[in-house]
């Protein structure tokens, strides 16, 4: 694979699955603390 | 009368939001479009996620948790009794799209069938689908023309999923639609990743990467990548369709809107994502030369993956197994999606107050009679799939020109931010609404221009064109007729399903 490729793959996959993880665990972290109330 | 029905929690809306919108589209769509113009395409994917999808998911989620009715129902209580007509159209467009989606979940089911009676075969005995296309080489062509037309076994696996699917939402939101997507909905990432691993295993299967991420900054100055992307991340994502409005109104009170938006919008592309990674370092890993590989990706409708990826996993030792595990994804993702629709119905004819065995009869009996015509014709099929294809990008006009109409910014205020854990600005929302109404108007524009040009309008002898399966003739007739009807029956859809 070329720079640019790997590149362009890291920041594609960062924001579509890494945003997907990020609200996945923000969604965790909620439903955590309000269980907790 | 609002629904009484609730899901038991965060997570099973939030499957529910998945299984509504990762279907076939994800497993094929993505990938071949992907692989046409790598990087550039996704870049704008990506875009038109935050600009389309996001907003008119927003004020889908939105509407369907405050009114808590079917489609027809929210439409008129938001936009008003003038305004019901075009809730009815949502309605009838993604009906349209359900009699003849329900047909690819039975031709995912036959291919799963063929896929594993190989497998078998070639276990037990001599078979080798290899072979036997060296000798025939257009034996899957073949298969796929008599599965698709005048065929009483895709008729019969039709009937059947309609069975399951009735059978799945008949159990109510809870026991229905939330236990089946806890299995589906985890069973369907697996298993893409299992097909992406093996993919990437595979020698040269680096090269398809190499092509789905390469970004082509001349792609950025051709205006059909433009339009592939907006058009991909809208039928995708399911923005627009009305189905989000379904799903919405069975959850609870105090339910989060933008979280569990971003989480079913952003999930969706994950999976389009991992597809891609399965499906492209195969098509290059399997094929001779590069260019083959691009003539693949460059080769026609969603119908073709039922030639090509049978053809392509024929190639390799533990093919076999790779096509049965695809097929079995390409299912779960299909009828997944079907659920909702069947849901989108049940939901409207329970708020016209039908119910009981006299419901499941008359779902059934529409969804036989109305999805009879594509299961059982490919011409029939193409036209539905031409019409009502282009008709959801209208429905997203009509849910972006209720939201606009509301005003934008009250809507988000009072409809969207009240009970969620984060907000997004004002700006973002109301200025993606407005664009929308812009943006809708030129896609669908490009898509009957698209058709114009083979398909005109009249017949040389001068006469209405309707009856050819591409024409605009054809998409102004049905799109007229359910416009007008809905006009006609304003009043009654209002009174039926406007007033609780």
């Amino acid at each position: 694979m070329n720079a640019i490729s790997v590149i362009s793959m890291v920041i594609n996959l960062s924001l579509v699955f890494g945003g997907f993880l990020y609200f996945l665990l923000l969604a965790i972290k909620k439903e955590k603390a309000n269980s907790e109330k | 009368m609002p629904h009484k029905q609730e899901f038991s929690n965060r997570w099973g809306i939030i499957l529910a939001s998945l299984g509504m919108a990762i279907g076939a589209g994800n497993l094929w769509r993505f990938p071949r479009l992907a692989g046409q113009y790598g990087g550039t395409f996704i870049v704008l994917w990506i875009l038109f996620l935050l600009i389309w999808s996001i907003p008119l998911l927003l004020a889908e989620f939105s509407i369907g948790k405050k009114f808590k009715s079917g489609v027809i129902g929210s439409y008129g209580k938001l936009a008003g009794e003038k305004l019901t007509w075009l809730g009815f159209f949502i309605t009838v467009c993604t009906l349209g799209i359900a009699f003849y989606y329900s047909v690819v979940t039975a031709w995912s089911i036959e291919y799963l069938g063929i896929a594993i009676s190989n497998l078998f075969q070639s276990l037990v005995s001599d078979f080798s689908l290899k072979e036997t296309l060296e000798h025939n080489p257009g034996y899957l062509n073949q298969q796929w023309d008599q599965l698709s037309n005048k065929s009483i076994t895709t008729v019969s696996l039709y009937v059947l999923i309609i069975i399951i699917g009735l059978i799945v939402v008949g159990k109510g939101i809870k026991n229905g639609l939330e236990k089946a997507n806890k299995v589906l909905i985890p069973s369907l990432f697996i298993l893409l990743a299992i097909v992406a691993v093996s993919a990437l295993s595979m020698e040269n299967g680096f090269k398809g990467l190499d092509y789905m991420f390469s970004v082509n900054m001349d792609h950025f100055k051709n205006p059909t990548v433009w339009i592939e992307a907006l058009s991909q991340s809208a039928w995708s994502t399911g923005a627009g369709w009305g189905l989000m409005i379904t799903i919405s109104s069975y959850s609870r009170a105090k339910e989060d809107v933008t979280l569990n938006t971003f989480i079913g919008a952003f999930g969706n592309n994950t999976a389009s994502l991992f597809a891609g990674m399965a499906i492209l370092p195969a098509v290059f890993a399997l094929a001779s030369t590069e260019s083959e590989a691009v003539s693949f990706l460059q080769s026609g409708s969603q119908a073709l993956t039922f030639t090509i990826i049978p053809k392509l996993f024929s190639q390799i030792p533990g093919g076999g197994f790779m096509s049965v595990v695809f097929f079995l994804a390409l299912t779960l993702a299909a009828f997944s999606s079907f659920l909702p629709m069947l849901q989108l119905l049940k939901s409207n004819l329970e708020q016209a107050g039908v119910s009981g065995k006299t419901m499941m009869i008359s779902l059934f009996i529409v969804f036989t009679i109305f999805g009879f015509p594509s299961a059982y014709s490919l011409d029939f099929f193409s036209n539905q799939d031409w019409v009502w294809g282009i008709g959801l990008v209208i429905s997203g006009l009509f849910i972006a020109f209720a939201t606009a109409k509301y005003g934008a910014v009250r809507f988000k205020h009072e409809f969207i931010d009240g009970d969620s854990d984060f907000k997004v600005p004002d700006a973002y929302f109301k200025y993606s609404i407005i664009v929308n109404l812009f943006i809708g108007v030129i896609l669908v524009y490009w898509w009957m221009s698209q058709g114009y040009s083979e398909h005109p309008w009249f017949t040389p002898s001068g006469a209405w064109n309707v009856l050819d399966t591409y024409s605009n003739a054809t998409i102004v007739t049905q799109w007229g007729s359910v416009l007008l009807l809905g006009l006609i029956i304003n009043k009654f859809l209002y009174r039926k399903f406007c007033k609780d």
